[in-house]
């Protein structure tokens, strides 16, 4: 059965079974959703007139900007010109470039486009910033959590986190930053990853862990695409707060533990919460409760 | 077959400019900055035109549009104003009390999803009002149709206990 947290979106589309229907019913949640679906459909906004916003539009489309020069005597104009070079450039130098910030809340990633058509998918509750008009001299963007990246060829590309870089050409990879923990994945091309003075170059199917400032050995993965895409986390010998912050960020809940000590190697599906973290608890011998509100999460 | 081409790009103009505009009202909540937006992401899709492949043309105006919306650095609180459908006909029949109320349930209303967090007024709108199916609105907003679910669920969450207060 489908989640309770999609239950009303399900139900204003008519895909509800009549039990959640039923039930629906005699919670007295359905009197209350249909007076706002009732209420909605009496609203609408203001017309839009097509025809003359884009009248609007041809001319606004065709309107070029026209120099005109105006007599001056000729050392005047060389002398405002020549100020006005100065003042652009020291304007370009001074300058502070604009930062772009994209973010993926809890619950959801999200996909963005850079400038040069190179693509990232953030992984929920992530975050990355970066200069889009610098862009053509430096490709550089600060990763907050988890990305992956399919990057144009070009000029050097690179990912900075916290707890390393991780610098390519055209290529797709996979870079996960969160706590103390750096993994990157590389799937086409190469990835060059450094961290506190240690570094190495990954080619296609091998994985890096950065665990605590500690390079560990590089892996072999059988994936072409990080698995979180499909919508599932897998972890090899993860500390039990990471893989609760990541329980976090996927369903958008809180987890109360005390757990510190213990790692989890496993993974977990994006779009059941109980089975989650029953593969998680399970294996590890512990208890947890789900608040009623769905918001909690209570580990023993 | 380009936007390149006056006829096509025209034609993309009359399919999608409404749905823009509305689509970035629901985020500005000010109809005269997301009329303007529309046409400047027209304009920047006509200056790129031959960079725009027809089919991705609806995601091309999208991105700008919402490009243009997180460039304007000062968001201001979001009032969000929409008109009586005009011309029901229950309407003569209902006691004036009933009318009095139902217009106070429409003000709260208005005030309660103007207050909702950007995601889900976004998606709550453009089901209610541009009547899209969750599927059309994921396409649009780049999410799965799982994401836009929960939205929605959280908005109706939200709307619903307002009905308690009439």
């Amino acid at each position: 059965m489908k989640g309770r947290d999609t239950l009303y979106a399900r139900w204003l589309s008519g895909d509800l079974s009549s039990e959640e229907l039923q039930q629906l019913k005699s919670s007295g949640e359905l009197e209350q959703l249909e007076a706002i679906v009732k209420s909605m459909e009496q609203l609408q906004l203001p017309n839009y007139d097509k025809e003359a916003a884009f009248k609007k539009l041809k001319e606004k489309r065709q309107k070029k900007p026209v120099a005109k020069v105006v007599g001056m005597p000729i050392r005047w104009m060389i002398a405002a010109a020549a100020s006005l070079i100065l003042l652009a450039v020291a304007w370009f130098l001074m300058r502070p470039s604009p930062e772009a910030r994209f973010m993926a809340q809890n619950g959801s990633n999200q996909t963005f486009d850079l400038v040069d058509g190179s693509e990232v998918i953030l992984n929920d509750g992530s975050e990355i910033i970066y200069h889009p008009k610098d862009w053509e001299n430096s490709r550089q963007v600060k990763l907050k959590g988890e990305a992956v990246f399919d990057v144009e060829k070009g000029s050097d590309f690179v990912v900075q986190t916290q707890n390393g870089t991780v610098r390519v050409l055209g290529t797709r990879f996979n870079v996960r930053a969160w706590g103390s923990n750096l993994y990157v994945e590389c799937y086409h091309g190469k990835v060059e990853v450094r961290s506190k003075g240690q570094q190495t170059i990954l080619t296609p199917n091998e994985a890096i862990n950065v665990v605590n400032g500690k390079m560990q050995d590089e892996q072999l993965i059988q994936h072409k695409e990080p698995l979180w895409i499909a919508g599932s986390s897998r972890f090899y010998k993860e500390s039990i707060q990471e893989v609760f912050a990541e329980i976090e960020r996927q369903f958008d809940v809180k987890v109360r533990h005390t757990q510190k000590q213990r790692s989890f190697s496993g993974s977990f599906q994006h779009d059941d919460l109980e089975a989650a973290l029953k593969n998680i608890c399970k294996p590890l011998g512990i208890r947890y409760t789900i608040l009623d509100d769905k918001k909690e999460i209570l580990i023993e | 077959m380009s936007v390149c081409e006056e006829k096509i790009y025209e034609q993309v103009f009359m399919t999608e400019s409404e749905g823009l505009r509305n689509f970035l009202y629901y985020k500005c909540g000010d109809m005269k900055q997301a009329e303007d937006w529309v046409q400047e992401s027209f304009v920047r899709m006509w200056n790129n035109c031959a960079k725009v492949p027809l089919a991705k043309a609806k995601g091309f105006l999208y991105t700008v549009a919402n490009n243009l919306f997180l460039n304007e650095v000062k968001h201001r609180k979001v009032v969000m104003k929409f008109e009586q459908r005009g011309g029901h006909t229950d309407r003569d029949n209902e006691s004036p009390q009933y009318l009095l109320e139902m217009e106070e349930f429409q003000q709260k209303l208005q005030t309660a999803i103007a207050a909702l967090p950007e995601k889900q007024r976004m998606v709550f709108l453009m089901n209610r009002i541009d009547q899209l199916k969750y599927r059309e609105i994921a396409e649009k907003l780049n999410i799965s149709v799982k994401a836009v679910e929960k939205r929605m669920h959280k908005a109706l969450a939200v709307l619903r206990k307002i009905y308690h207060k009439v």
